[in-house]
């Protein structure tokens, strides 16, 4: 994959970004469910800031709200008070501008649709030509490393490799903003740290921005600039922490004294709020 | 308040204005009163004949609930033979599914001819119509058991006896409200089917001789009354299946 | 390889078919040592034989249900989808509708049978009328919860790209259905020819319902049971051609289910 194909998977700067507003806000975001006569608070006045460009990953105990708060962003849930936003826009402009892109745990293939058209999922609904979306797929399947897949049907791949169709399916929007709920959550250690490094090396490729949902001390340490830490009932983020582990990472920086520091961070802001 | 509002005002409305609009059309007469009746006739006739209506209905009822009962019990006790002998399972379970291709029904007929016309082929029809969904389902359900809680039992060194009573009979608890939902409308459809052809009581019957006496609206009542059985028999094995499974299901 | 798959085929279908010859050999037997009394059950070869003499009978008689029973399950069943696709998209709609629906599933509409026969007369079309309206709700309720049920990930997933209700249905819910579709229409199918035959007793003078009254009344059994035959038959047949769908539609219905 050349540098020059890769930054055309880049959107273009609109003037929002410009003018140098900020990336991902969210502002005392409120959210309650109601399952019958109980009140649950899924999210109690979270605020947050994502500069563009950064990676950020969001961490807690299942059940702490770090999916809603994901959701919140991505249109899906609406916030009971407080308000979140992309670049100025609100998620659901963002959602009908196609500003992010969602990956979930599952890696959601359509099963009756061959690989490059799951890819091709997004372009398609947005009205794009066939060829022009079957030629920007296939980049993006040749940019996850799946090129000669593509008309493989999704049970024919496995688990690891659909989740890179998912990641590709995600790019071929061009999204500045990845929204990932714990992409590898369902895969084994091995097939995780070899795609944590592909993630790493196409978002220095695309420049998007990665707001990560996960509840892997590790894999938080290794994929991102900052790591948002949550606690549960209410689900509110109780610590914010940098990781100064350099722009680029390797399978070396893991023997770096500094990534098992972070992880002993992390491992106690997660127990001490435990 | 808006789900209410959606799951309630809105078909009751339109249950209300259907029901309206239909005994406006029979007052205005723009229907022959030989051919069609309102609702305000058809409630009369519930109540005028209701001591005929009732009594046939109890018929009905008494040959659908005898051939419910004897024809699931039948298709449960084949199912477990089934699971206890997989060589019978593999001989006879095509054939099964076969047979519930024939219409068994239209052989009514025929066990008249060797049951006479009382309430013995009617229970026998709703007893067969039963048997199979028991049979598939319960089977069904017997075999959806885990491999792991299989192997768990396999560990403890469980008997056939016990890994059927402790695991696979209550795995198969869903299965078997679902066959019973099933055979509590066919059996009274089946009932009410078999009194068309040969009997001289039931509403299946009553529904015929007032058909072609041409009394529209005790028709109506009549056929009204076996669809308001058929919901009440379904609405209690459905109410028996929440009540069963209410603590599995989340 | 091909052998094996032989060897299981064989496994599956020869116990069952062992099991048929040897029913028709006891049959065939009984019959005719006089155990099974004719009156009661006719053998095999009297059967046989009655299919070969009265072929035109039953050849006219079958083409009349084939026509009540084909025709109203294929009206049913373009009804029922084409329902359930509008009540997805059109949420009102479905919100005052689906209750009757659900409800309808445990009512009896065949016994609408006598009121359907004042009103248009006997013959064909209530029968087919009967026949369309037990093979619409089935096929309706199936469809409905096959699209209802789509695999919520799917629909979270077009939900972010912002795809307009059309898209998702045609896209994700169709497909996903596909399989419940098919279960419903198996349904639809084995009751299709019994609903027909026993509606011909009350609302035709034709078809192979009213042929198995009629020679019930007249004691021709061998006939009568040649008509039940024929119904099984054609019933089967039209299992199959479903099954045969289903299968040719594997790529959606199999994989829909797995990953």
């Amino acid at each position: 994959m050349t540098s020059a194909s890769a930054a055309s998977l880049t959107r273009a700067d609109t003037a929002s970004e410009a003018t140098g507003a900020a990336g991902l806000v969210a502002q005392g975001v409120s959210v309650t469910f109601r399952r019958g006569t109980q009140v649950i608070d899924a999210l109690k006045d979270v605020s947050l800031n994502i500069p563009r460009g950064t990676r950020a990953a969001l961490i807690g105990a299942s059940g702490c709200g770090k999916s809603t708060l994901l959701r919140v962003f991505a249109d899906i849930v609406q916030p009971t008070s407080g308000t979140a936003s992309h670049y100025g826009l609100t998620p659901a402009e963002a959602r009908a501008n196609r500003v992010y892109a969602l990956v979930q745990q599952g890696s959601t293939m359509l099963p009756w649709r061959t690989v490059i058209d799951n890819v091709a999922l997004g372009l398609e609904i947005a009205g794009t030509s066939k060829p022009e979306r079957l030629e920007r797929a296939a980049e993006s399947l040749a940019l996850v490393g799946l090129k000669g897949f593509e008309k493989s049907l999704p049970a024919e791949l496995s688990g690891g490799m659909r989740q890179r169709a998912a990641i590709a399916r995600a790019l071929t929007l061009r999204p500045r903003f990845l929204l990932m709920d714990e992409p590898f959550g369902a895969l084994d250690e091995i097939t995780r740290d070899r795609l944590h490094f592909e993630l790493l090396r196409i978002l220095e490729e695309t420049g998007a921005t990665l707001f990560l949902v996960t509840h892997s001390i590790a894999e938080a340490v290794i994929l991102s600039d900052k790591v948002v830490v949550m606690t549960p009932r209410p689900g509110r983020i109780s610590q914010v922490i940098d990781v100064d582990l350099g722009q680029h990472r390797t399978p070396a920086t893991r023997e770096d004294p500094r990534f098992g520091h972070y992880e002993l961070m992390l491992r106690r802001a997660l127990h001490h709020d435990a | 308040m808006a789900q209410l509002m959606h799951r309630v005002v809105l078909p009751v409305t339109f249950g209300l204005a259907v029901l309206v609009v239909w005994q406006g059309v029979i007052e205005a007469g723009m229907v022959s009163k030989l051919v069609l009746t309102g609702p305000v006739q058809i409630v009369t006739a519930l109540i005028t004949e209701a001591p005929t209506l009732l009594s046939n209905g109890l018929i009905t009822l008494t040959e659908a609930v005898s051939g419910f009962v004897l024809g699931s019990l039948a298709g449960l006790a084949t199912a477990a033979l089934f699971i206890r002998f997989g060589a019978l399972q593999r001989a006879v379970f095509p054939l099964t599914i076969l047979m519930e291709a024939v219409p068994v029904v239209a052989i009514l007929p025929v066990l008249m001819l060797w049951m006479g016309n009382g309430m013995a082929p009617k229970i026998f029809i709703a007893a067969f119509l039963s048997f199979f969904p028991m049979l598939v389902n319960a089977y069904r359900g017997f075999s959806n058991v885990d491999a792991d809680v299989q192997e768990l039992m396999l560990s403890y060194s469980a008997s056939p006896e016990q890994l059927f009573w402790k695991v696979r009979l209550p795995a198969a608890l869903p299965f078997m409200f679902t066959a019973l939902k099933l055979s509590a409308c066919s059996s009274i459809v089946s009932a009410l089917v078999a009194e068309w052809l040969a009997s001289d009581q039931g509403l299946g019957y009553l529904i015929i001789s007032y058909g072609q006496g041409y009394r529209v609206a005790d028709v109506w009542a009549a056929a009204t009354l076996a669809c308001l059985l058929a919901l009440a028999f379904y609405g209690i094995t459905a109410a028996g299946e929440k009540w069963a499974l209410s603590r599995r299901t989340r | 390889m091909t052998r094996e798959l032989w060897m299981g085929r064989g496994a599956r279908i020869l116990p069952p078919v062992v099991l048929v010859a040897a029913l028709v050999a006891i049959w065939g037997w009984s019959a005719a040592t006089g155990l099974l009394p004719r009156w009661l059950l006719p053998g095999p070869g009297a059967v046989l034989h009655e299919f070969d003499v009265s072929r035109a009978v039953l050849l006219k008689h079958a083409q009349v249900t084939a026509t009540e029973a084909l025709g109203g399950c294929a009206i049913g069943s373009v009804l029922g989808v084409a329902a359930a696709m509008v009540m997805t998209l059109v949420a009102p709609l479905r919100q005052t509708l689906y209750a009757y629906a659900l409800a309808s599933r445990a009512l009896p509409l065949i016994v609408f049978t006598p009121v359907l026969v004042i009103v248009v007369g006997r013959g064909i079309v209530p029968v087919m009328v009967i026949v369309s309206v037990t093979t619409y709700f089935p096929v309706f309720l199936g469809m409905m919860r096959g699209l209802e049920r789509s695999n919520p990930d799917r629909m979270e997933l077009l939900y972010s790209l912002s795809a307009s209700p059309t898209q998702i249905l045609w896209k994700v819910q169709l497909p996903s259905a596909l399989p419940y579709l098919f279960a419903a229409l198996k349904v639809a199918a084995s009751t299709a020819f019994v609903n027909a035959l026993v509606t011909e007793w009350i609302a035709a003078n034709a078809g192979l319902g009213y042929l198995v009254m009629v020679s019930g009344q007249y004691f021709r059994l061998p006939l009568m049971w040649a008509a039940i035959f024929s119904a099984a038959l054609m019933t089967l047949a039209l299992l199959g051609l479903i099954l045969l769908a289903e299968r040719l539609a594997g790529r959606w219905t199999q994989q829909a289910t797995e990953v």
